[in-house]
């Protein structure tokens, strides 16, 4: 069965780019760009999710904490996505898996999420 | 300065009015100064001037200090002016370090926060000097204060758009590399060599377009001193080694050769560093298009390590030498050339090398070639 990926970001381009890359490597994508994340794990039950730390009105941090703490979701991964230069420091701290600088090398980010979700 | 303070009324001759005024000499007045200094020093407004004596404890204080720290001077004369820092300055014993080293330097000069009577803090420009007789004997300390609030908050203005500048510009980038990379693969697999050829060309310039907009950021950030990396201590030989092998790489049209070595390890910021070295050697190669060699350069004595990079280009002319490292700037002959930059790249590696304690230099003939070069303290020994 095929993977499951869940793609929050408020940049509706950036989603759809996304969407592409990763069907076209054989995920099954869904994505998320008004905030409303948490409502979509529970319905998507995603492998991975890929969360933009700055999306308007709503801080990635927070939706990574909450999960990381909750007995049902904290086994998904997390790999934290921003444009900010202090990703790595930030996605520690909320204890994320791991996290990709915007803009991102294709086959990086490819072969981060491959090395997770195997 | 122990001598006992004159009560002793002070006639003013005020000019122009021929008005004569007297004026009650304040208790703990500048001792000694003749009228004409003494209306100076209470005079000056922007300035906030004390005097202290040989323990720190206030002795005079101007209408300045009265404006900027909000006491009154008879408030304050005889307090100790410790209490004109932070609670955390005054812990880490900054108020008696001042003091020290004005008296081994003759100068004490730093910015800090400091506390007015009503305990809001401003960002003030300090200035220690101690006071001396003819005799050579110490009497006490003179600081100068002056507020530098507003030029603080401009700074972090400033920081805070480059900031933000710097990350809403990422964000439309990463959807067009994005999309560039997946056209890319898309040609790759229809063998469409043309279109290849020109999204290769489009693929340089968003890298081109990423760096520069990481230069910026990396501006704000290294001057206000952040930083996303550990100091560390480490040898400069194979930063060296590791920088001049990645740049060989990507230009095959010069071949670098490294001199010298160093026994001695550094304390410092790899990554920055090693930002530094790339910096001369891209310079290198970019202004050194007729030339096929770079030279790279380790030496140390006893204080420091240095790396030199010498390229056979076009030079900066010598007029233009002093200026190099500053930021934004550009020499003639390199925008005349339409060669691409924008004068970032020198200013931030001069940053970090100050920060990290060394010294950046460069000697150049124009016409014939440049050589920059960077010292580093050595680790010390532990």
């Amino acid at each position: 069965m095929a993977k499951k990926i869940l793609i929050a970001d408020d940049d509706p381009s950036i989603l759809d780019a996304l969407k592409q890359i990763f069907e076209s490597e054989g995920y099954e994508v869904e994505t998320s760009v008004d905030g409303e994340v948490i409502a979509k794990i529970h319905k998507f039950r995603p492998d991975l999710l890929l969360l933009d730390i700055w999306m308007s009105g709503v801080d990635g941090r927070d939706i990574c904490k909450k999960l990381k703490s909750q007995p049902k979701t904290q086994h998904i991964l997390i790999i934290m996505v921003s444009a900010n230069n202090d990703t790595k420091e930030i996605a520690k701290a909320a204890g994320a898996d791991d996290f990709v600088a915007k803009p991102f090398e294709m086959h990086d980010l490819l072969a981060k999420v491959a090395q997770h979700i195997k | 300065m122990d001598k006992k303070i004159s009560k002793a009324s002070l006639q003013v001759k005020v000019p122009f009015t021929n008005k004569t005024t007297t004026k009650k000499a304040r208790e703990g007045s500048i001792v000694g100064a003749d009228e004409g200094y003494r209306l100076f020093v209470e005079g000056v407004k922007e300035y906030a001037m004390i005097m202290l004596d040989l323990k720190g404890y206030v002795i005079g204080w101007n209408i300045g200090a009265e404006n900027l720290l909000g006491y009154k001077e008879k408030a304050i004369v005889g307090k100790h002016f410790s209490r004109l820092f932070t609670l955390e300055d005054r812990t880490a014993d900054k108020p008696k370090l001042e003091l020290k080293q004005a008296l081994e330097t003759g100068t004490g000069e730093d910015e800090n926060w400091l506390v007015r009577r009503d305990k809001s803090q401003f960002w003030a420009s300090g200035m220690s000097t101690p006071l001396r007789d003819k005799a050579g004997n110490l009497l006490g300390y003179a600081k100068i204060i002056r507020d530098l609030s507003e030029r603080k908050e401009l700074e972090q203005q400033k920081d805070d758009f480059i900031s933000m500048a710097s990350h809403e510009l990422k964000t439309p980038l990463t959807s067009i590399k994005a999309y560039a990379q997946i056209l890319h693969k898309h040609l790759e697999q229809i063998k469409e060599t043309t279109g290849l050829s020109h999204l290769t060309k489009i693929l340089e310039q968003i890298t081109k377009q990423e760096n520069l907009i990481r230069d910026l950021l990396n501006v704000s950030k290294i001057q206000s001193g952040m930083s996303d990396y550990q100091i560390e201590e480490f040898n400069l030989d194979s930063l060296v080694k590791t920088t001049t092998k990645e740049l060989e790489a990507t230009a095959p049209t010069h071949t670098i050769v490294v001199k010298g070595k160093t026994s001695h390890k550094v304390t410092a910021i790899k990554e920055h560093i090693g930002q530094v070295l790339t910096n001369f050697l891209t310079n290198a190669i970019k202004y050194s298009p007729e030339a096929k060699k770079i030279f790279v350069r380790l030496s140390e004595d006893i204080k420091s390590v240095t790396v030199s990079v010498e390229d056979f280009g076009m030079g900066i002319p010598k007029e233009q030498k002093k200026r190099i490292f500053d930021r934004f700037y550009r020499s003639e002959n390199v925008k005349t050339k339409s060669l691409s930059g924008y004068g970032l790249g020198l200013y931030i590696a001069a940053q970090i090398i100050k920060q990290h304690g060394g010294q950046i230099k460069v000697e150049s003939v124009e016409g014939k070639g440049s050589t920059f070069s960077f010292s580093l303290p050595l680790a010390k020994k532990k």
